[in-house]
């Protein structure tokens, strides 16, 4: 496995990107339907399937993906539906998928839920890893 | 007070702020009470069983959003795995606030079933400059 170096400075490189940003899945009937509400600058997101999961491609060209961290919010979901699950279902060099959970249920599936708000963080290395 | 937040020379997104923060619960009931250990610009109370109400003490208009994730290395058996749910974000001239709701067990129509004693609970949250002291 190649070693990265990282510039000590704060323990971050300065190639070093932090992206943030909610996207919202609407599962009220019919296809899923996800929706970017922040961070469409640096991220487009898309269903190849018609399920619990999404596709999120990064604009911008990077190095690598080096973490993606997400977490449900339940705002405004009525009752019984909760808690809701978010995670990382796959990590490639400029996309991710994730998929997002009512109950225990697998495949991810909201079981129309009506629509629910997953929380992105993604870390990436602009340029080549070292 | 020293800052916490990145700014863009790090490779942000222009005209982002990021905010992180780690604290621990110590105890059950209402007597849970919290123990910063990193970040020093937020505060944490307990506003219903497993509900904790996160306050970040600084200005900041329009949130991109807010991850947590429950760290759960001081936690005996019995209560793991933890999920965790936000809600709530909303941000003002003068504060920012969002909910943690916790769960120890997959369930339906309850959102929170106990506090726990130990768990450590890791949030990152993202907002626009502007407005930021």
């Amino acid at each position: 496995m190649a070693s990265r170096t990282f510039p000590p400075i704060c323990g971050i490189s300065p190639k070093s990107i932090i992206r943030m940003g909610q996207i919202y899945l609407d599962d009220s009937g019919g296809p899923v339907v996800w929706t970017v509400l922040y961070g469409s600058d640096w991220m487009t997101v898309s269903t190849p399937e018609d399920d619990g999961t999404a596709l999120v491609t990064l604009k911008e060209s990077v190095g690598e993906i080096l973490s993606v961290d997400v977490t449900a919010d339940v705002t405004g979901m009525g009752g019984g539906y909760f808690p809701i699950y978010a995670n990382v279902l796959a990590v490639s060099r400029q996309t991710f998928t994730l998929g997002l959970y009512s109950y225990e249920t697998v495949p991810p599936v909201l079981n129309n839920a009506g629509g629910a708000v997953i929380n992105i963080l993604v870390h990436a290395v602009k340029g080549e890893v070292l | 007070m020293p800052r916490q937040g990145f700014t863009e020379a790090w490779g942000n997104l222009p005209g982002m702020t990021v905010e992180h923060g780690t604290f621990s619960l110590n105890g059950t009931g209402s007597g849970t009470t919290f123990t910063n250990l990193t970040g020093t610009r937020f505060s944490v109370t307990r506003s219903g069983t497993g509900t904790y109400l996160i306050t970040l003490n600084d200005r900041f208009f329009g949130a991109y959003g807010v991850v947590v994730t429950p760290i759960i290395g001081s936690i005996s058996g019995g209560f793991v795995p933890v999920f965790v749910n936000t809600s709530g974000l909303v941000s003002s001239p003068t504060q920012t606030q969002f909910s943690v709701l916790t769960y120890n067990c997959p369930t339906t129509g309850t959102p929170v079933l106990t506090d726990f004693n130990g768990l450590i609970l890791s949030f990152v949250a993202a907002f626009k400059n502007s407005g930021a002291r």
